[in-house]
């Protein structure tokens, strides 16, 4: 069966709590222990809190496999806003190349080619932005 | 002709009126604002990145009996940074997207048009009043248009995002409250199990009053780094909250987005989440 996140969070949390227990029985207790009995406690001690550890690791991972989901629709949300943003920027740009087609026009009108050159060079500008 | 041109006349200052009405009731520099200070917070991964440093801070109080389980755990955590750091980017590039379309530069026409305004005038084809008619006008309707489909995009990408944001930013925020503060949990306690240790063994031995005394102040030193690191998680979990609130609020409010009450509301929260933003960036520095 598969551990849930919070389920993991609670076993680390059990685990560490006997650690921290083992900690304090060895330390309130440490003339009437022998050495043999301290170093026993002491890695029953260090074995259970690096089992916590692992539990608390093995949440995040769920945790994240969990959100993965929402993760990626959050992710496809954004490439469409970006899309809408493009399309205005597109319409900006329309916005000023019709500006530089009715410029030309007008230049085309009063057929003196130094305009005419200036109001081309206007229109090639703007649609290359 | 002449009637049709009366008509036109008339009813010119009524559009123009109108045009300038929904070019100017879009000002949402507040929730550009409070996407902004959503960005930073979203974008700070310190917190993340301790997290595997956490196990080797532990290492260094261990036996070497333990290393090898203890390298096993770096190696599992140093494997869950990309899923962790994508989060975290998730929030910052949405919340980027809503500020983008929140920005007023976005539906902004003056650089362009006037530009192109100049080039025209410089070319004396037409009066430089008409020329200048010609730009306001274009930018007022341009605007105008582009405003109006901005707003409805915004709305649209709030509406859409508001379900799987929340649950993105409950999953950051459950894996600091919860996950982070509990491997700070598992470090303050690897630390006193050792200073402990060997307190109580000087203690036992020769009379060591002066060393002893150093390694106390050495352990509280250790014990306080510990707590800042925790207390940081707290105030980034804070933050990120606030982002989460502020968004639904522009979720219930998606139809109002404009109005004067949502405006200050996330205005509100675009202060607390820089003031929070702040809070924890001094205190993990």
């Amino acid at each position: 069966m598969k551990l849930t996140a919070n389920q993991a969070r609670d076993l680390a949390q059990s685990f560490r709590d006997v650690s921290v227990a083992l900690g304090e029985y060895r330390f309130a207790n440490w003339d009437s222990l022998t050495k043999a009995q301290r170093d026993s406690i002491e890695d029953a001690e260090w074995t259970l809190l690096n089992y916590s550890s692992d539990f608390i690791t093995q949440a995040v991972g769920i945790t994240l496999d969990d959100a993965n989901a929402s993760l990626s629709n959050i992710q496809d949300v954004t490439a469409k806003a970006k899309k809408a943003m493009e399309t205005i920027n597109t319409i900006k740009k329309i916005v000023v190349i019709a500006g530089a087609v009715i410029q030309l026009g007008a230049a085309i009108v009063t057929k003196n080619p130094g305009v005419i050159a200036s109001a081309t060079r206007n229109l090639v500008s703007a649609v290359a932005v | 002709m002449k009637a049709q041109t009366k008509r036109w006349s008339m009813l010119l200052p009524a559009i123009l009126a109108a045009l300038i009405f929904l070019s100017a009731c879009a000002d949402l520099k507040a929730i550009r604002k409070f996407a902004d200070s959503s960005v930073n917070s979203a974008g700070y991964t310190s917190l993340s990145a301790d997290y595997p440093r956490s196990i080797e801070r532990q290492k260094r109080y261990q036996e070497e009996k333990y290393h090898a389980q203890l390298d096993e755990e770096l190696q599992k955590r140093k494997l869950q940074q990309p899923a962790l750091l994508a989060l975290h980017k998730g929030v910052e590039e949405y919340m980027s997207a809503v500020g983008a379309l929140a920005s007023d530069e976005l539906v902004s026409y003056d650089n362009s048009v006037d530009s192109l305004a100049g080039e025209i005038k410089k070319a004396k084809l037409i009066d430089d009043s008409k020329v200048d008619a010609f730009a306001s006008l274009t930018k007022l309707i341009a605007k105008a248009a582009t405003d109006l489909y901005r707003q409805r995009k915004l709305k649209q990408l709030i509406n859409d995002a508001n379900n799987d944001f929340q649950t993105v930013i409950t999953a950051i925020s459950d894996i600091v409250s919860k996950d982070f503060t509990s491997s700070l949990h598992n470090e303050a306690v690897t630390v006193d199990k050792y200073y402990k240790e060997i307190i109580t063994i000087a203690e036992k031995a020769l009379p060591q009053q002066a060393a002893v005394e150093l390694l106390r102040d050495k352990w509280q030193e250790k014990k306080d780094e510990v707590k800042a690191k925790s207390e940081a998680c707290v105030l980034y979990v804070k933050t990120l909250k606030t982002i989460g609130d502020g968004h639904q609020m522009l979720f219930d409010n998606k139809d109002n987005l404009s109005t004067k009450q949502v405006l200050d509301s996330i205005n509100t929260y675009g202060k607390e989440v820089s003031a929070l933003y702040k809070q924890f960036k001094d205190l993990n520095k």
